[in-house]
């Protein structure tokens, strides 16, 4: 980083640069030898006109004007003064006799910070320099600072980005997951702690994760990575929910430092063998919805969050439920629940279930979300909010065109591709 | 958040104030590192009576308690969890690994 020229003066101050505007030479240089006698440094030029470019040219730390002109004349420089560069602003101090009471009271409303009386008291102007000269110091350091956070943040930004990259490559999160998983993930702060995953077994079943890890941002974003890429590979393997559950138990105790646990959610959906398996450990209760939006079950967590327990120490079994065509899943992490609006009011089941219930089946995801939005009303949440619905419908006319296409192959061939083009 | 340490009679009381999250580590753990330091203390009760909210940082904070306790052979309970603090932790199932008084 660039460091900002400071000359330290002892006594913690600086040694001022003083940049003087006097029309009568004589009182120019009078005051440069009291400005040099107090150990600062004075650069001089003639009128008005030449004190903006010296102003531009110097970087002062400190303008003294010492303009027998016209109050109009001087008032006119001090406000050109102030109109350059705003962001680097050095005090204007004004020098004229206390009687010149109408120039005074013009250079001070144009912008001039100070009056100094004429004669100049010397030992009180020298003070004055001083008392200048620490502030002055304040200010380099403070701006030293402020470069310095700046260039933190843009690092930290350049970071963010690369990781977010990552992450999403890693973790292949899709928007679009067709018409069967509608999903919304809205992260709290710059990275999610909350996932969503779906994958296809080879028997065709569909496995939905959803994961939030404990904390928030980008250490709970790194919770969940590895949780997400196992559960790719054991889907992809074919394992059912209870190996699944063990696996990712495994993996956070094995690859993440203790107490980081992950709150899981985990469903099959097996139109084949006509069920609903789910299994819950710490999230909010999973919904099945029947066509009306009406709650026919809710899955609560009956299980410690992945990554507390010893593998062998959990209940692996999810639990069932007869496939329904006409029936909706939803998972929704706790940010949900907890959404906050200005008066604290929380979002919490209740939210849910009645946004649900008021919407028909294509619009029920739709209406939760716009639901959860308007509960916040502007307010920014507390916690990644997320939310998935799988549509048992859309998942069934997904079988439904593969069995077809199977008996009827070239009818069927558009609809297969369509949906083997989906999840 | 404040957290307020009392010993009476073997016990060490941690009375928690405020919003328990991610933002209480140091304090916290500072403060059942003290409880356990003092002398006689054979078991610890984190009070969550003033508790307005907890977040799931704090969970894994009650479990580094925990396993603490755990290795000093004092047992770590919670008291007075109600509302939120009792529906968070009735979510991620802590009444299996904690007593709840």
């Amino acid at each position: 980083m660039r460091k900002l020229p400071v000359s330290d003066h002892g006594h913690g101050s600086v040694r001022l640069k003083v940049l003087i505007a006097a029309d009568d030479p004589d009182n120019g240089r009078l005051m440069a030898e009291i400005i040099i006698a107090a150990g600062h440094r004075a650069i001089g030029s003639g009128d008005g006109r030449e004190v903006l470019d010296m102003y531009e040219r110097h970087q002062p730390d400190l303008v003294l004007l010492d303009l027998a002109m016209s109050g109009c004349a001087a008032r006119d420089t001090v406000s050109r003064l102030r109109r350059i560069d705003p962001a680097r602003w050095a005090p204007i101090w004004f020098v004229a006799d206390s009687d010149q009471e109408h120039e005074i009271v013009a250079a001070m409303s144009a912008g001039a910070d100070v009056h100094i009386p004429t004669p100049v008291n010397v030992p009180v102007f020298q003070a004055q320099l001083a008392n200048l000269a620490r502030r002055v110091r304040v200010q380099h350091q403070m701006r030293i600072q402020n470069a310095e956070l700046n260039a933190y943040f843009e690092a930290s930004e350049e970071e963010n980005r690369a990781a977010r990259d990552i992450m999403k490559k890693l973790l292949q999160m899709q928007s679009e997951h067709g018409a069967v998983l509608r999903l919304w993930n809205s992260p709290a702060f710059k990275f999610s702690g909350d996932i969503v995953m779906a994958e296809r077994s080879p028997d065709g079943s569909l496995k939905v994760l959803l994961a939030d890890g404990v904390g928030h941002g980008l250490s709970a974003a790194l919770n969940v990575l590895p949780v997400g890429r196992a559960f790719q590979a054991m889907a992809h393997k074919g394992f059912g929910l209870p190996a699944m559950v063990a696996e990712l138990n495994l993996t956070i105790r094995r690859d993440l430092p203790s107490h980081r646990f992950v709150a899981a959610t985990l469903v099959n959906v097996d139109v084949i063998e006509n069920r609903i398996e789910v299994w819950n450990g710490g999230n909010p209760a999973c919904l099945l919805l029947d066509r009306h939006g009406g709650v026919l079950r809710r899955w609560v967590s009956r299980n410690l969050p992945l990554g507390v327990l010893p593998s062998e120490e959990i209940d692996a079994q999810p639990e069932c439920h007869t496939f329904r065509a006409d029936a909706q899943i939803v998972m929704y992490s706790d940010g949900v629940v907890e959404s906050a609006n200005a008066a604290g009011a929380m979002f919490l089941e209740a939210g849910v279930v009645s946004a649900l219930g008021g919407a028909s089946a294509e619009e029920r995801f739709d209406a939760l979300k716009i639901a959860i939005v308007e509960h916040l009303a502007g307010s920014s949440a507390a916690d990644d909010i997320t939310v998935a619905l799988i549509d048992c419908a859309a998942e069934m006319q997904r079988r439904t065109a593969r069995g077809m296409s199977i008996t009827q192959p070239q009818v069927q061939l558009q609809a297969s591709t369509a949906a083997a083009s989906g999840v | 958040m404040n957290v307020n340490v009392n010993h009476a009679n073997g016990q060490a009381r941690l009375s928690l104030k405020g919003r328990f999250d991610f933002t209480c580590h140091r304090g916290f753990k500072q403060a059942y590192e003290e409880a356990f330091a003092a002398g006689g203390i054979s078991e610890v009760v984190v009070d969550m009576s003033e508790v307005d909210y907890l977040d799931s940082s704090a969970l894994g904070m009650l479990l580094l308690l925990r396993d603490k306790g755990k290795s000093l052979g004092k047992p770590v309970s919670l008291a007075n969890c109600a509302g939120t603090v009792r529906d968070v932790l009735r979510v991620a199932n802590f009444d299996k690994l904690f007593t709840l008084h």
